[in-house]
């Protein structure tokens, strides 16, 4: 089912929730399954949280706006703020293979929103606003047929 | 997002609920933080009923892990369920922290 659906709440860590319950229902109505459903969560919640910390760090804490559309082949969601530019596609990765001792205990966040989602985009708009688009490919629906809940499930057994 | 620490045999074991998030980590820290610095680093942190986790409780984690071992002691996870369980594998933390299924397992990896 193809919808469009849009949140705003202030960059603070008490919208996360917010947020996150914004995806969950819209991706409900919009019939995406759990999995797809808690990446999107994860990945929103990275790109939230990234804002809240950083875009507008030192600053009077301002909005964030996430949209989601979902269309029958993917769904994408955006994140939109007038933080500080940052763009999480450019991030350095984190090493994840080293000994505890020299693991950081941060920098793990933009990592796990990449792995969430098919694509990130970043953008800034000339008024100052960020948009940081984040692309999840729905499965492929079989030739001649709707797709039967519990298919995605098949392989795992 | 609600925290029970209870001692067993010497450990200290910490059941956590809910969802940890950059809200409610700060918790997490802190109940963690309080039994290091009391020099209880012997730590079972029972994941079971979080449905949720983010890098901001991974962070709370990762620090409690390393204040553990650099006084001698160790962090064990238990429980986590499938989704928590791949953002922790995605983070490369079964790497470098114990994760079982069972508290009673996680409690009984510690040597005597």
């Amino acid at each position: 089912m193809a919808i469009r659906r849009r949140i705003t709440r202030a960059a603070l860590p008490d919208s996360l929730d917010d947020f996150r319950a914004f995806i969950e229902q819209a991706a409900q109505q919009a019939g995406l399954d759990e999995r797809m459903t808690f990446d999107l969560k994860l990945a929103v919640d990275e790109a939230c949280t990234n804002v809240i910390e950083h875009g507008y760090a030192g600053r009077e804490p301002g909005e964030i706006t996430v949209r989601l559309r979902a269309g029958l082949r993917r769904v994408t969601v955006t994140i939109s703020d007038h933080g500080r530019r940052f763009d999480p596609a450019a991030a350095p990765r984190p090493d994840l293979k080293t000994s505890w001792r020299d693991r950081r205990v941060g920098g793990v966040g933009l990592h796990l929103l990449r792995s969430m989602v098919d694509k990130v985009r970043y953008r800034t708009t000339p008024d100052g606003t960020n948009h940081l688009s984040l692309v999840k490919l729905r499965p492929a629906v079989p030739k001649g047929g709707s797709t039967q809940e519990g298919d995605s499930h098949a392989n795992h057994c | 997002m609600p925290i029970t620490v209870e001692q067993q045999e010497g450990i200290s074991v910490l059941c956590v609920s809910g969802s940890i998030d950059a809200a409610s980590s700060g918790d997490l820290a802190a109940v963690l933080n309080d039994e290091t610095a009391a020099g209880r680093v012997r730590l079972v942190v029972d994941l079971s009923a979080v449905d949720y986790i983010s890098s901001a409780g991974l962070r709370a984690v990762l620090a409690a892990l390393k204040a553990a071992r650099q006084a001698g002691g160790d962090l064990h996870i238990a429980g986590a369920q499938q989704d928590v369980k791949r953002v922790l594998e995605l983070a490369g933390i079964t790497g470098l922290i114990r994760c079982f299924e069972t508290q009673a397992e996680a409690v009984a990896a510690f040597p005597a």
